[in-house]
């Protein structure tokens, strides 16, 4: 027992890579009808979906009614604080107006965002989206988004954006790894289990 | 083979456990807003030479930092200087640290007695280490540190890893989150997340600290 245990010490690095890079879904960029960006990702998500969209992998982005918060509820607000971030951030990145549509009225999680993509994809035919995330975000949104599509004749595909602090091989070494990874692997199983 | 003794034994210590969740689940929200109240640090107010704000989730330390500098519980409000974002480089966003030096001066603290220290400090436990420099450099005796109330066990170790054995006085004060109480923080999704994570990040920091 000791003896495993100073074993798993000894090979902690590649094996919590390890088991990052098994988690990690990045799916092979291929040709898409659009690009997805999805609520809570303006610092990242949006700039690799507009570095895609000008590499030529899909001539048009789809971008989330993020929901209000609770201050902007009070304040009035019809349009979150989040959602103009988005739009501002893709057109700052040179994505040009018409080719950046707003999907969903103000969801709040990735399973409202996935329904309000699939029933946007569907009337606008699509037949491949590709959906820009976080590492450890990848897994959720490549299950929950292909059980949502499913029947549709609508393929989804991850692709996993760097994140700036920390990559899949030292994610245990950094905060924003550790809180990213785990608070993933809860959500994950939430979502299972409300299936 | 087990004896009927040893069967009799494991089932009252079974039954026992099934009694004790029970209980537990009955009072569960006692118990639950009582390690909220246990985990959160917050230390009577004293005059300090100092009043450091460390936000994490909102703005609300940055506001009660200047609450305290306007009742004259601190010489100077001092913070640390956030990460810049990227679309705080493409003029989308104001900067952390820009919306800092607004809410303090929109709240009573003039520009010289409010202080930014270092640059794009990443996390609680680097933005201890800055404080702490500065704090020793400048012969400071006592802070009072004020942040978002699951963080205060973390900041509060932090500080005193770092300020070790240099006599500097840490008190923290705790400032509520707007969307739960630790009453019932359990209720609110935010309150799950926030709550969860501290107790991680607390073992991470033991661990790599």
């Amino acid at each position: 027992m000791g003896g495993v245990c100073l074993s798993l010490w000894l090979l902690r690095a590649p094996l919590l890579a390890g088991v990052a890079r098994v988690w990690i879904v990045d799916d092979a960029l291929a040709q898409a009808d659009a690009i997805a960006v999805l609520g809570g990702g303006a610092q990242f998500r949006t700039f690799a979906a507009a570095r895609l969209y000008h590499a030529g992998v899909a001539p048009r982005i789809a971008f989330m009614d993020v929901g209000l918060g609770p201050e902007e509820r009070e304040r009035g607000q019809t349009v979150s604080g989040e959602t103009r971030l988005l739009r501002d951030v893709l057109l700052s990145e040179r994505v040009p107006e018409e080719n950046i549509v707003l999907v969903g009225r103000g969801e709040t999680s990735t399973a409202e965002e996935a329904r309000a993509l699939r029933d946007w994809a569907v009337k606008s035919g699509v037949k491949r989206l590709l959906i820009p995330t976080d590492y450890f975000h990848t897994r959720r949104v490549s299950w929950y988004f292909r059980k949502v599509f499913a029947g549709t004749g609508i393929e989804t595909r991850v692709h996993a954006v760097p994140m700036r602090d920390y990559t899949p091989d030292n994610w245990w070494q950094d905060e924003d790894g550790v809180i990213s990874f785990q608070n993933e692997v809860i959500k994950s199983a939430l979502y299972l289990a409300r299936r | 083979m087990r004896t009927s003794s040893s069967w009799r034994r494991v089932g009252l210590g079974l039954s026992g456990l099934l009694v004790l969740a029970v209980l537990a689940w009955w009072c569960r929200t006692p118990l639950l807003g009582g390690l909220a109240q246990a985990w959160v640090l917050d230390e009577p107010l004293v005059r300090t030479d100092v009043i450091v704000a460390l936000p994490q989730v909102s703005g609300s330390p940055v506001l009660e930092a200047a609450r305290l500098y306007r009742e004259g519980l601190g010489a100077k409000v001092v913070t640390v200087s956030a990460p810049v974002r990227p679309t705080d480089k493409l003029g989308l966003t104001t900067p952390h640290d820009e919306g800092n030096r607004q809410l303090l001066r929109e709240n009573g603290v003039p520009e010289m007695d409010f202080l930014i220290l270092g640059q794009n400090v990443p996390h609680a436990h680097a933005a201890a280490q800055t404080v702490a420099a500065w704090t020793k450099e400048n012969g400071i005796r006592s802070l009072t540190v004020v942040t978002e109330q699951f963080q205060t066990r973390r900041v509060k170790w932090s500080l005193d890893r770092a300020l070790r054995s240099s006599g500097v006085a840490v008190r923290v004060r705790a400032v509520p989150v707007r969307d739960y109480t630790l009453a019932q923080w359990w209720r609110s999704e935010q309150g799950l997340i926030h709550f969860e994570n501290e107790v991680v990040l607390n073992l991470f920091y033991r661990l790599n600290y």
